[in-house]
């Protein structure tokens, strides 16, 4: 071969690789979540659920789109310093500016979501979340892909006073601070209509400060006599506390948040203490593995690779909020945040590849359809510390027969913003 | 009597964080602000020792040599504190002030390296609850009480009774004139910071089974710690004593009546107003 072959043969082959990197070209994906700091024990686990729904697609060569072209995926970590609407804006100018980034997944946190609606829109960069806190119609491209916080607590709530007709007192714990206001006017929401045979006992938020020490927070409220308690706010250790300051003061009804770390609560009281007696719902539980195949996978796969100390249900909430993305990137004929905000919004429904056939929620909370009303797995614990499924609550079914009674109730609590 | 055993419990724990920051702060005149992450390496030490030792020794025995161990550690901690930049720093307190800042943060990220970011819990070595009246009071929490008063004894029988007690006193007074009277005041800084560093590690220890122990539970602890030196008199450590019961009290009543809230903000509140009307704090001399 002469030397002018070799350089056509090497020209061609560069092309080819160029044209062949054009297709594979990389899917951004930013994670906007406290990396460290006290606030990391919510955001890692997050962070990871991400991560490791993107190897599972790079393993396999990458997520195909429409057009069957794969991608590869690359997820980029951004720190909000525990939730700061400020931090959390100044995260998505470094992503989104800096590091071009396709999508985001940040909190559901209201006052952060709020922060970064302008420059994610402006942008083009379909932002999601594990819930949907706060959407506006002049931001279309923020979302709420799964049911997740803060709507959870709402069908939580009320499932429980559905399938049980003797809870009587109420008691709700919450902390004082943005996301602790949402979830308190979510309970409220979800009690409502069941007012008449219902009480609210206790709804005193409290000082995230004063939980160093439980038993004088648990005290008023064992006061209160309640036979459910549902709390949000406190972190893993505080909750296993919080139980274990109630059990001591003598409390025999239930307990309800968006998920319990049992393993840490099993340390201090006897699973078989519990069995029957608490519940969660956020998203879905991977831990548990008849819901789906698909997540008792993910979960086996993190427990792998972190330990099982490590593990927290927030990894498979952000892991199923991921795949609701997925399901976009699948449908549209480009990995673009404005391609994959359009294909999923074609129908009234999303095939959800968790969840399966799920409702876009409607437009009366934030005057904005962008949130998915994926069904929600409620769990409860057993004799082992484990938990089981308690039901799969057909949360659109149960919005679209409640609305009325509860949309007052999140206004007043500053959650409805369709008229803003 | 549920309200009086919580403000008990409360009053101990406030106690137990706040009492050697307050002796280094009173007889140094120098902020730790790694004292937190100090408490905090406590906690992990005596974590370690309990989920390595339990199965052999059991819960109780495990804790207690966690809480040996601990005050060990601290107490050496609190000694590397001392030859590594309170001796080179002598003089320029700004620059203390933010090493053990810089050292806090160090601290943190060693302990987020070896133990993950994720909260453990150490496995309450004592278990049951104590019923008072018809009150009732956890076990774990009766051994904080303890701590707590046993720590408080035994710092007053130390610095009242003893001869290095007295040098310590004696420096906490008046440095110059120790020096003068032939006191090396460096031994005493350096004995000074061992037992404050040790005292927060055993605190760790103690408080680790009722609380959930994490890389960053020295900030808030330290926050609190502080405001009690300062609103119960500067370096005075009965001050200290006396301001933490105060705030104990206060701290479960507006948590029992509903206010729970406003705990952060009732709190620098008053410190504002002690200082604002009597810098030396409530019961501090006028220097």
């Amino acid at each position: 071969m002469d030397l002018m072959t070799r350089i056509i043969v090497a020209g061609v082959f560069a092309c080819g690789l160029t044209g062949y990197a054009s297709a594979q070209e990389t899917i951004n994906i930013g994670v906007v979540q406290p990396q460290a700091g006290e606030c990391a024990q919510w955001g890692v686990p997050i962070t990871r659920g991400v991560q490791i729904w993107a190897e599972e697609f790079n393993a396999n060569g990458g997520i195909a789109d429409a057009t069957g072209k794969k991608h590869q995926i690359k997820v980029t970590t951004y720190d909000n310093n525990c939730y700061t609407a400020g931090d959390e804006l100044t995260a998505f100018r470094r992503a989104i500016l800096d590091d071009k980034v396709n999508f985001i997944l940040q909190t559901f946190t209201p006052a952060s979501r709020q922060a970064v609606a302008q420059i994610a829109t402006e942008n083009k960069v379909l932002t999601t979340s594990y819930g949907a806190g706060y959407l506006n119609a002049k931001y279309p491209f923020l979302i709420g892909s799964v049911t997740g916080s803060p709507g959870s607590y709402m069908f939580l709530v009320s499932h429980l006073l559905e399938t049980r007709p003797d809870i009587k007192k109420v008691a709700i714990v919450t902390a004082d601070h943005s996301f602790g206001q949402a979830a308190l006017a979510y309970y409220k929401a979800g009690i409502t209509p069941y007012a008449k045979r219902v009480e609210i006992v206790y709804s005193q938020p409290y000082d995230p400060a004063s939980t160093s020490d439980m038993l004088g927070l648990a005290t008023p409220i064992f006061a209160s006599s309640p036979d459910l308690i549902v709390e949000l706010g406190f972190t893993p250790g505080q909750q296993a506390l919080f139980i274990e300051a109630m059990e001591q003061l003598g409390y025999k009804g239930l307990y309800g948040s968006e998920g319990w770390t049992m393993g840490l609560v099993t340390e201090r009281i006897p699973a078989a203490q519990l069995a029957g007696r608490v519940f969660s719902a956020y998203v879905v539980d991977a831990s548990e593995p008849s819901f789906s195949p698909r997540v008792s996978k993910f979960y086996k796969s993190y427990v792998e690779k972190y330990g099982q100390k490590e593990w927290s249900v927030l990894a498979s909430v952000a892991y199923a909020a991921m795949t609701t993305v997925e399901a976009g990137i699948q449908k549209a004929a480009a990995p673009t945040g404005d391609a994959v905000r359009q294909a999923l919004f074609t129908t009234d429904t999303v095939d959800q590849p968790l969840f399966g056939k799920s409702h876009w929620g409607g437009a009366e909370m934030y005057g904005a359809n962008n949130w998915l009303l994926t069904p929600l797995p409620v769990y409860v614990t057993d004799d082992k510390g484990g938990v089981k499924v308690d039901a799969v609550v057909d949360v659109a079914k149960w919005w679209n027969a409640n609305k009325d009674a509860a949309l007052p109730v999140l206004a007043q609590g500053g959650q409805v913003s369709a008229n803003k | 009597m549920q309200i009086v055993l919580n403000c008990l419990s409360l009053t101990s724990f406030y106690l137990c964080f706040a009492l050697g920051l307050a002796l280094v702060f009173g007889v140094m005149r120098i902020i730790n602000f790694a004292h937190g992450e100090f408490f905090m390496i406590g906690a992990y030490v005596t974590y370690f020792c309990v989920a390595t030792l339990a199965p052999q020794i059991g819960g109780p025995s495990a804790w207690l040599v966690g809480a040996i161990v601990a005050a060990a550690v601290t107490g050496l901690l609190g000694a590397v504190l001392y030859r590594a930049v309170v001796v080179p720093l002598a003089d320029k307190p700004l620059a203390i002030f933010i090493s053990t800042l810089a050292l806090s943060y160090v601290l943190q990220t060693i302990v987020v390296q070896i133990f993950g970011p994720v909260g453990l819990s150490i496995s309450p070595p004592l278990r049951g609850v104590v019923s008072v009246g018809g009150a009732i009071l956890p076990a774990s929490r009766v051994m904080v009480i303890v701590a707590a008063a046993a720590l408080s004894t035994g710092l007053w029988i130390y610095l009242m009774r003893t001869e290095p007690g007295r040098r310590i006193r004696a420096v906490a007074q008046n440095p110059r004139g120790a020096l003068l009277q032939g006191i090396k005041t460096r031994n005493v800084g350096n004995l000074t910071l061992i037992i404050g560093s040790g005292i927060a590690g055993i605190c760790g220890a103690s408080m680790g089974p009722i609380s959930q122990i994490s890389p960053y539970m020295g900030g808030p602890a330290l926050w609190k710690a502080f405001i009690i030196i300062i609103v119960g008199g500067i370096g005075n450590v009965w001050g200290a004593v006396a301001a933490a019961a105060i705030f104990g009290v206060l701290d479960t009543l507006m948590s029992q009546f509903g206010g729970g809230r406003f705990l952060a903000l009732t709190s620098a509140a008053i410190m504002l107003f002690v200082l604002s009307v009597k810098p030396s704090g409530l019961f501090g001399e006028k220097e």
